[in-house]
């Protein structure tokens, strides 16, 4: 009686302590599971804050970069244009200080036909009257004779309001042939050949 | 042994299995709690660490910039010096072909 009463005692407790056990061991599974989850979370979290801020910071400096490399090409655009400006600048220059009776004669040239049709008034410019003087006016008058004999043109001693060359005043237009206008008119056409010329290896 | 004793005894017994049971009961439960403070802690740590990485992969973005930006920069200065080389060579022809050009100007002149 005592043993089976043993036995039933024994039992009792053995129950509990396996019961005991398979309680822990589902705790420290659970624990595990909760870490392993936590773990994964945590790499997750951080691979993805990562690779959204990897791709935003290289956005950003894409654009950056951008911005600067347009900078960049603007500088040296920049650069060529005025090179660029510098000849045409000499050349109006050298064109103006010509011997002035060859001056004269270059300016009579660019009377075009048409304006010599009708009686006219030619402007001359501010620029050139003041530095080859009260002459000058004479000087073109001559030239355009010698160009065009049967043209009845008056060059007037009032500077127009331009620099260099002239404008002719018809009855039916105005010829604008200053220099600044000339050029400037055939800057997009020429500045090809003169920037090729220029920057020529 | 008596009835009474025998069953004294395997209520002992079974008094004795349910204090087992809780204590394990109460370790299960701690072993989960902690897990739970410690999955916590990782993820925090996790915060920290990839702030961390941030800063140190913003601190390695700024660097490639800045190298960037300097070749770009010293690639322009040096196509700039190239330029103003080549036009100081290339001045005078260019003046010549401008200077032509304007003096056709008078040949259109007619």
């Amino acid at each position: 009686m005592t043993v089976a009463l043993d036995d039933i005692v024994d039992r009792v407790l053995a129950d509990a302590r396996a019961q005991a056990e398979q309680v822990l061991a589902d705790a420290a599974r659970q624990a595990g599971e909760i870490l392993s989850a936590a773990e994964s979370e945590a790499r997750a979290r951080t691979e993805a804050a990562l690779a959204r801020a990897a791709g935003e910071l290289e956005t950003e400096k894409n654009n950056r970069l951008a911005g600067v490399r347009l900078a960049a090409r603007a500088s040296v655009l920049a650069t060529r244009r005025r090179l660029v400006d510098e000849i045409f600048t000499q050349v109006e220059q050298d064109l103006t200080r010509l011997p002035p009776e060859e001056y004269a004669a270059f300016l009579a040239a660019l009377v075009p036909a048409e304006a010599a049709r009708d009686s006219a008034t030619v402007v001359l410019g501010r620029g050139d009257l003041a530095r080859i003087g009260p002459g000058f006016p004479g000087l073109v008058a001559a030239a355009l004779c010698r160009r065009r004999p049967e043209w009845g043109a008056t060059v007037s001693r009032d500077p127009g309001e331009f620099l260099s060359g002239l404008h002719v005043h018809t009855a039916r237009s105005v010829y604008n042939l200053a220099l600044e206008t000339l050029l400037a008119e055939r800057r997009e056409q020429w500045e090809v050949a003169v920037a090729g010329a220029l920057f020529a290896a | 042994m008596s009835v009474l004793e025998t069953v004294r005894k395997v209520q002992e017994a079974e008094a004795e299995a349910e204090t087992i049971l809780a204590a394990a009961r109460v370790k299960a439960d701690e072993e989960v709690a902690r897990s739970r403070r410690e999955a916590a802690r990782l993820v925090e740590a996790a915060g920290d660490d990839a702030r961390e990485q941030l800063e140190r992969l913003r601190e390695l973005s700024r660097t490639e910039e800045e190298v960037s930006i300097a070749g770009i920069e010293s690639a322009a200065r040096a196509e700039m010096a190239e330029v103003r080389a080549r036009a100081a060579r290339n001045r005078a022809a260019a003046t010549a072909i401008l200077a032509g050009l304007a003096a056709r100007l008078a040949g259109e002149g007619g």
